[in-house]
């Protein structure tokens, strides 16, 4: 599977950063470019094995699915997965630093499965996924910190 | 996974003024009046900033949201003067995705 990571520093404390990250998903619509709407979230509290559907705006068209927490070790790994279309995962893990908090970003995703397709997407698939970590991680920062 | 073209019960908004980070003006059309409230509130208590709610307006640590209810149409106007350009932009836009898209 194809893999992005990128790693931003952001000056709060790590419970913070991983609280913000991990407690609501409804809240990753803030920071996730193209993320539009995140319902039916299966309980109030995060943790592993916690659904929620998501709706994705994907060059015009809204791309809708289910997401399932995998992995929540507060406050250092929140992992989850794209369930239905195609596969991907979406880990954050974050370390404590002597400002803050490094936050390690990792998203590995699956490339369409037709050969045309994936001819097509492949290489503008990676640097579209590489460019939205990074964006991920810079509106994350800006949210986080004053 | 599904594919469409619009998203089920969103909002018309359109941005009519964007004068900077966070001081924008948006118009909504549509048949009843909204609960704007009960719409952008929820986005600001996300964000980890609880708003303070008056008739028309919310307020939070960044600056002010507020809106004018005519018949057929809302202008919804929102004035950040606190936070960082960065902060107060990604907010604003927050509460524009929440203004189209949040689910009551």
């Amino acid at each position: 599977m194809p893999t992005v990571s990128e790693t931003i520093d952001i000056g709060a404390p790590v419970d913070e950063v991983f609280a913000f990250v991990a407690d609501f998903p409804e809240r990753a619509t803030a920071f996730i470019p193209g993320l539009n709407r995140i319902s039916n979230v299966s309980t109030p509290n995060a943790a592993a094995g916690q659904t929620w559907d998501y709706e994705f705006n994907w060059f015009g068209l809204v791309i809708s699915g289910n997401s399932r927490c995998t992995k929540l070790e507060r406050p250092s790994v929140y992992q989850f997965q794209t369930v239905t279309g195609n596969p991907s995962t979406w880990t954050y893990r974050f370390e404590p630093t002597d400002t803050g908090t490094r936050v390690v970003f990792n998203v590995e995703y699956d490339v369409p499965q037709s050969q045309l397709a994936r001819f097509a997407a492949e290489g503008a698939l990676e640097r579209m996924n590489k460019e939205r970590a990074v964006e991920v991680l810079a509106n994350l920062k800006g949210l986080i910190e004053e | 996974m599904s594919v469409r073209l619009f998203h089920k019960g969103a909002r018309l908004v359109f941005v009519v003024s964007r004068r900077g980070p966070g001081d924008e003006t948006w118009w909504s059309p549509h048949r009843a009046p909204r609960e704007w409230a009960a719409v952008l509130a929820p986005a600001l208590d996300l964000l980890v900033l609880p708003p303070h709610a008056e008739p028309g307006c919310l307020t939070c640590r960044l600056g002010s949201v507020d809106w004018t209810n005519a018949r057929y149409w809302s202008t919804i106007t929102v004035r950040f003067g606190a936070g960082s350009a960065q902060k107060r932009k990604l907010v604003c836009a927050a509460l524009l995705r929440a203004a189209r898209y949040a689910q009551l």
